[in-house]
């Protein structure tokens, strides 16, 4: 028989795969979580919206009013008018009631007003949703009153209500509504997609790993005669694959869902956006998909790779994971730009050539620059994984103390002499 | 010289940071013959898996050699790995791929030729009496059956040399029998087995020589026979304990 060398790459690729794939919590959360998040989200989010909406429209809150106004049948007329109850009594009692959560609001005059200037306070509680609604009202309804006022007392000075208007100012946007939906998706894309690949590596770093040693396989798996660096080569591809799968899948839940769901939305509230992307688009922010899985699966295998259960997995992979994921959050920063200190930054370098291509406005030189720094990332991540795991203590798992002392025994500058490598 | 399994001035330290410097194995020498059931007989923590770690390659002597069919087993460590088939009741099964599968991926990844990987998985479901669950993912099987897996596992490649470390341990009754049995056959039928236990029953009843092995140190090696004869006992057990406490013979 002959050394199956490079060629058990594929075979224990296919293996990993295949147990992956009948396993329900890396398929939930690799595959079916990407797929149906964006769907489930925007439904959630408008159904939840439209019960709000409706339940305030649905509110009549009571507010009470004091006497002393110039008019008050009117200024009862005009609360009655925006859909409140109207009681009459006096400020102070109206105050306590206000206070006791009886009525939502009380409108007074006000008393410090100049002379010859009618003036009113609407007291509500600002922590109750019926004082919310109330007091916003009854702002409408007063500053109704006023304009009717206003425009009564024009002719008498002489104005017309044209000049009394001053001007008039209106904006025009000269964005398409497709680039207006493209720069809409490279907002929104980017920092879950991030999220998403993350998920995808996170559990099928920890998977390759800690679960083959809490499962018992990885020693049956050393005493085949699979070289090492086979052995590692096909957990890498394996994660990554998981990562580029679940990026992917989301780009394509958020290409389906959001032009089906989100744009007739909007378009019955009078805006019209168009979501649909061209296959350029796709095509760009999909190539960094795949840049951002190979980095994150190489950090994610790093930090996973001395686990000896789930448990030590997680502590290892989080702090990683949230590295990863943070500064993402500061790049929803409309106009940040990929720029020649920010292409050395390999999750964060993705991103923006994600973005960049969401909006159709790639910089060529500075995206090739990002793609050969994050590669040169994830060669360097892979190469501590594999000196890492050239000692039979973080192989077998047979060491003391935590995952993380031992990682920086390993890679630090002050390493111990050496317990013994690993054959082959 | 016919023996499959060298094993000369073999020793492995461990470094600890609380009790410092360990000698699992200090200084074993050993030759295993073709076709024989050689029991590796101690009590834990004696060295018997550290020195059956390093045979399957899994760790690494700190000096002296050990081979494999000829082959070192840290200068040619896949080609020692593809002549031996390692079983211990540490090393599992994975859950998700069924019998078949398990035997076909072991079979392909020790370099078993891959025209004949096929007829090979087959002789064994059928020589084994696997047939009724080979399409069963191994999560399903018993524990008999998935004993039966994992043995078809370690000859599939068919190795010169099959290594069984503590095999019947968290066995019950019936199946660690059965274990023995198998491995009783194993060696009757030409492979040289290399077999570790602390029971004495088990040893005395399978194996042809045993070695036993005491604080990294073997402290003497024969048959069941010959090793109580030459302590004066009556049963292997004793012959075991004055060994331990009494020094070579």
């Amino acid at each position: 028989m002959r050394s199956p060398g490079w060629r058990v790459v594929p075979r224990l690729y296919a293996r990993e795969m295949r147990c992956a794939l009948r396993d329900r919590t890396i398929v939930s959360n690799t595959i079916l979580l990407p797929v149906l998040m964006y769907p489930f989200v925007i439904w959630l989010a408008f159904t939840v919206m439209s019960l709000v909406m409706s339940r305030s429209q649905g509110l009549r809150p009571e507010v009470g009013v004091s006497a002393g106004f110039t008019d008050p049948s009117a200024t009862i007329a005009a609360l009655s008018g925006e859909g409140l109850s109207v009681l009459e009594t006096d400020s102070s009692t109206g105050a306590s009631m206000v206070a006791d959560g009886t009525l939502a609001a009380m409108v007074s005059p006000s008393s410090d007003a100049p002379a010859g200037l009618q003036s009113a306070v609407v007291l509500y509680d600002g922590s109750s949703e019926a004082g919310r609604t109330a007091a916003g009202r009854a702002e409408d309804a007063l500053s109704g009153m006023r304009e009717r006022a206003v425009r009564r007392l024009l002719p008498g000075i002489g104005v017309t209500p044209l000049r009394w208007a001053g001007f008039r100012m209106r904006t025009a946007n000269t964005a398409s509504s497709r680039q207006m939906g493209s720069f809409i998706l490279s907002l929104m894309i980017p920092a879950t997609f991030v999220v998403m690949v993350s998920v995808g590596c996170f559990y099928t770093a920890i998977d390759a790993f800690a679960g083959e040693r809490e499962r018992a396989t990885f020693e049956t798996l050393l005493s085949t005669s699979a070289p090492r660096f086979g052995i590692i080569a096909s957990k890498y591809l394996y994660v990554a694959t998981f990562g580029v799968v679940s990026g992917l899948l989301n780009l394509g839940a958020i290409a389906v869902s959001v032009p089906a769901m989100l744009a007739p939305l909007l378009r019955s509230a009078g805006e019209s956006i168009s979501f649909e992307l061209g296959a350029g688009q796709l095509a760009t922010a999909a190539g960094a998909g795949v840049l951002l899985a190979l980095f994150l699966s190489s950090g994610m295998l790093l930090f996973a790779c001395v686990a000896r259960n789930f448990k030590e997995g997680q502590a290892m992979v989080t702090p990683f994971y949230l590295a990863a994921i943070l500064p993402v959050m500061f790049l929803q920063t409309p106009g940040l730009e990929l720029n020649p200190v920010l292409k050395v930054l390999p999750v964060v370098s993705s991103v923006l050539i994600m973005r960049s291509g969401l909006q159709g406005a790639v910089d060529v030189p500075l995206s090739l620059a990002s793609i050969f720094t994050t590669l040169a990332g994830v060669a360097l991540l892979l190469l501590a994984a594999a000196r890492v795991l050239r000692h039979e203590e973080a192989v077998t798992g047979s060491f003391s103390g935590s995952p993380s002392a031992l990682f920086r025994r390993l890679l630090g500058r002050t390493v111990r002499a050496p317990k013994g490598t690993v054959n082959g | 010289m016919d023996a499959t399994v060298e094993i000369r001035r073999l020793v492995k330290v461990y470094h600890d940071d609380t009790r410092g410097e360990i000698r699992a194995v200090d200084g074993i020498d050993l030759e295993v013959r073709r076709g024989e059931v050689m029991g590796l007989l101690g009590v834990n923590g004696a060295g018997k898996t550290t020195t059956l770690r390093i045979l399957a390659t899994i760790l690494s002597p700190t000096s002296g050699t050990a081979l494999v069919m000829g082959h070192d087993v840290t200068a040619e460590p896949e080609e020692a790995r593809r002549s031996l088939g390692y079983y211990s009741s540490t090393t599992a099964l994975y859950p998700r791929l069924t019998a078949r599968e398990t035997l076909e991926f072991f079979a392909r990844i020790n370099g078993y030729p891959p025209g004949l990987v096929r007829r090979r998985v087959d002789e064994l479901i059928e020589g084994m009496g696997m047939s009724r669950f080979a399409g069963s993912r191994v999560e399903k099987l018993s524990q008999g059956m998935k004993q039966k897996v994992s043995i078809a596992r370690t000859i599939v490649h068919e190795p010169g040399v099959l290594i069984f470390d503590e095999p019947t341990a968290w066995l019950d009754v019936l199946n660690a029998h059965d274990m023995l049995e198998m491995i009783r056959d194993l060696g009757r039928s030409g492979h040289t087995v290399v077999f570790s236990t602390h029971i004495m029953s088990e040893a005395q009843k399978i194996c042809d020589r045993i070695a036993i092995i005491h604080s990294g140190r073997i402290k003497a090696v024969g048959t069941p026979e010959s090793l109580m004869s030459s302590t004066g006992t009556p049963s292997l057990e004793e012959a075991f304990v004055r060994l331990v406490r009494g020094g070579e013979v």
